[in-house]
């Protein structure tokens, strides 16, 4: 099988603050930690950023339901060093933003241009 | 010893520990498999569950850096004992216990299709440790609360060169967040302003501070301000200090007592009586305490993008360019030579290696041997640690291939462990000065080794604003969980608590009520008890876990029994240097002895809860064992 084809999208994501990885365990066990997450996720972003990033990923639910493993998918949240480094090298100015294989960028909530990229560099399958 | 030897001497043991022990786990007893489909696969739903790269993810398990763990339990820890045992268990704990608990804890959930354990937990320890649990953690909450807020309000009101640089991360956490997600500015411009004003506003504390000719300290212009307002408010009591909330403490670790001059001996000043050994309070201190908890409030309150994002955003690069280039300082003082303001080298180690071991006992004094003690003075760093890590899920429903389980959550471990490193170097060559203080000082010559011998004083105020913007920044989440979790537990039988700002406002009394006792070095040692015992605690899931699964335990098995009876015997130790030192000395006053009283029947409450989730735990590992047994044996009869 080909290498999956990256695709990268950079947007405003909701922010939940987590403890390490054992503590995490315990504080799910008492049901401690989900509702501290929820009430996070909850208040992660203003509404229109919420309303683009469900928009975002309702896109990248169809994008992987289209291509399962031809496509590796991951959401960067822009307010972050990783986010901050893409946004400086691709000269990305709004988000959401969606960079096909590290080589296009495409800029703003209209998918349209990143879905004709992304079905260029790969073979449709037959069902799609 | 110096700095290089140091970073050295941990990378090689940390590459060894890596390579030879924990790939061989993850190869031989977890047996993660690249071909296995991850729970990010199976239920991508691009918000929750999401494969992403390994690379993306160790950077948001390690992207809000740890809290003051790795910090105040390493300047404690050697302190106390000297580095050397500090640096032996940092590297040890963090290559045995350390990386095994949060890589374990991962792939367990990853094993469980990324679901809460909540039913295998069921099944695997009695029911009553939920609730057991529940009661512990909010004791949790509240230790690291009482205790960071402690350690803040006295470094603020004892410094005038760090709280302006502190009042504009406030200011431009709220701008931040205005300018990225209601005005939608640019990223990069956004960046570059906050972050510049922070940065400057911190390094700019000391500005213009000198001697005069009588050699009194004057204060620069941001200084003198802030002495300003701290007069204002002390003028309140006549400038004295208030009796009532005068307190004691005889580890001698609260930042309010000043370090022995060089005669060896600690002066009298205006909140620190060397004579009688009397801790006072000031208005100020009381001020600054204050001004933390109208801080943590935006920070609990006010939604996650308006305040306690943009802050954690603008701390982390703080935080980062702070350690980074303290590190690059720590390799290049020994190799060029650099020397601080007072002509000493800068990468050579002051404190002494070892100071004592601790183990001789003396009536109606503080006892603080190295075992138990040690071990939960330093947490974070070695085991544990309040990563804070965000991103919009769990590393759990994230993982893109198995094998990308250890070097996520063993590596960020292992990170963890470098920056308390650092940490150490920072306060082994300050050699004086007391908790954040030393750090600060030690960032301050390791920058100065960078940037030359007049960045000193900046680069010290530098260190002290990292080190409250790492400590502030989980405060303020602190305090926003706890608010959650009472309105959830709480609310249905006391409706009151349903509002958040009740909730909250409770919990800062609550806080309150434990900083004023003033044993905050108490605190700090129930947070690291407590905080030990909850990694021992999963550790022992982990271990019931693997034996449910039929697979060698023994790699959490014996972490899991260290911890575990090494933080029984501390909590022990801790209530009973509160009850000889505090508790039995009415003369004292009556609010460092109430203080005492409560942290002592703490203790007992979490010894309670622990024995009783170790007893389940060691029943349901028999279980697993006799049904081994047993099937083994009906194997062999067919």
């Amino acid at each position: 099988m080909d290498k999956p084809l990256r695709i990268e999208i950079l947007a405003y994501a909701p922010t939940a603050f987590y403890h390490c990885a054992h503590c995490e365990v315990l504080w799910r066990e008492t049901g401690f930690g989900e509702a501290a997450h929820r009430e996070q996720l909850r208040s992660g972003l203003p509404e229109d950023l919420a309303r683009d990033y469900q928009a975002v990923s309702d896109w990248v639910r169809e994008v992987f339901s289209r291509y399962k493993e031809a496509v590796v998918l991951q959401v960067i949240d822009a307010a972050s060093i990783e986010g901050f480094l893409k946004t400086a090298r691709y000269g990305i100015r709004s988000f959401p933003a969606v960079i096909v294989d590290g080589r296009e960028c495409f800029r703003g909530p209209d998918f349209g241009a990143a879905d004709q990229a992304i079905a260029r560099r790969l073979v449709a399958p037959a069902s799609a | 010893m110096n700095t290089l030897y140091v970073v050295v001497i941990s990378a090689l043991t940390i590459y060894v520990a890596y390579n030879f022990y924990a790939k061989r786990i993850d190869r031989n007893v977890i047996q993660s498999d690249a071909k296995k489909a991850t729970p990010a696969k199976m239920y991508m739903d691009g918000v929750d569950f999401m494969p992403t790269n390994r690379n993306v993810l160790y950077g948001y398990h390690f992207k809000s850096i740890a809290a003051a763990g790795p910090i105040v339990g390493v300047i404690t820890a050697a302190n106390l004992w000297g580095w050397l045992p500090a640096i032996l268990w940092l590297v040890l704990g963090v290559s045995f216990i350390g990386w095994a608990s949060d890589y374990s804890a991962i792939m367990m959930s990853v094993r469980n299709e990324g679901n809460s354990l909540s039913a295998i937990s069921h099944k695997l320890i009695a029911p009553r440790t939920r609730t057991i649990l529940f009661v512990f953690i909010f004791f949790y909450l509240l230790l690291i609360a009482g205790a960071f807020v402690g350690i803040l309000a006295a470094i603020l009101s004892a410094r005038p060169d760090v709280p302006f640089g502190i009042l504009m991360l406030a200011v431009m956490g709220l701008l931040a967040g205005q300018m990225l997600y209601r005005w939608k500015m640019d990223l990069i411009v956004v960046t570059a302003i906050v972050v510049v004003v922070t940065l400057a506003s911190m390094i700019l504390g000391p500005y213009g501070r000198h001697t005069d000719a009588d050699g009194k300290l004057i204060q620069g212009p941001v200084g003198q301000m802030i002495v300003s307002v701290n007069t204002v408010f002390n003028n309140l009591t006549g400038g004295k200090p208030i009796e009532a909330l005068s307190t004691v403490d005889p580890t001698v670790a609260d930042p309010r007592i000043p370090a022995p001059n060089a005669e060896g001996v600690r002066p009298t000043t205006a909140t620190y009586d060397a004579e009688t050994g009397s801790i006072k309070t000031l208005p100020s201190y009381l001020f600054w305490a204050l001004f933390l908890f109208v801080f943590s409030y935006l920070g609990a309150n006010l939604p996650i993008w308006r305040f306690a994002q943009p802050v954690n955003y603008i701390g982390f690069w703080v935080t980062l360019l702070t350690i980074g280039l303290s590190a690059v300082g720590a390799v290049l003082a020994p190799l060029t030579g650099a020397l601080d303001s007072t002509g000493a080298a800068i990468g050579t180690f002051a404190l002494p290696a070892v100071k004592t071991l601790g183990f001789g006992i003396e009536a109606g004094r503080a006892w603080q041997p190295l075992w138990p003690m040690l071990f939960v003075t330093i947490a974070c760093g070695a085991i544990s640690g309040w990563h804070a890590l965000f991103g919009s899920i769990g590393t759990a429903r994230q993982l893109e291939y198995e094998t990308d389980g250890l070097p996520v959550g063993g590596g960020a471990m292992f990170t963890e462990n470098t920056l308390a490193l650092l940490s150490l170097v920072a306060v082994s060559i300050a050699g004086v000065g007391g908790g954040g203080g030393r750090f600060a000082a030690g960032v301050g010559k390791l920058l100065s080794a960078v940037f030359g011998t007049a960045f000193e004083p900046f680069g010290t105020a530098l260190g002290f604003g990292a080190f409250v913007v790492i400590v502030l920044t989980v405060t303020q989440l602190v305090f926003r969980v706890m608010r959650v979790t009472l309105t959830e537990w709480v609310g249905e039988a006391v409706p009151v608590v349903r509002n958040a700002n009740v909730a909250t406002i409770f919990s800062m009394v609550l806080t309150l009520a434990l900083v004023l006792t003033g044993t905050w070095v108490y605190l700090w040692q129930m947070f690291g008890a407590a905080n030990q015992l909850m990694a021992a605690l999963s550790l022992l899931v982990v271990t019931v876990w693997l034996k449910s699964q039929k697979r060698n335990p023994a790699y959490a098995l014996w972490p899991t029994l260290f911890m575990y009876i090494t933080t029984l015997a501390a909590t022990g130790v801790t209530a009973r240097n509160l009850y000889v030192t505090i508790a039995t000395k009415p003369e004292l006053g009556a609010l460092p002895v109430a203080g005492a009283w409560a942290m002592i029947i703490v203790s007992i409450l979490l010894i309670v809860a622990a024995l009783l989730i170790g007893w389940d735990g060691y029943n349901a590992y028999q279980r697993y064992s006799k049904g081994k047994m047993a099937a083994a044996g009906a194997a062999a009869a067919r």
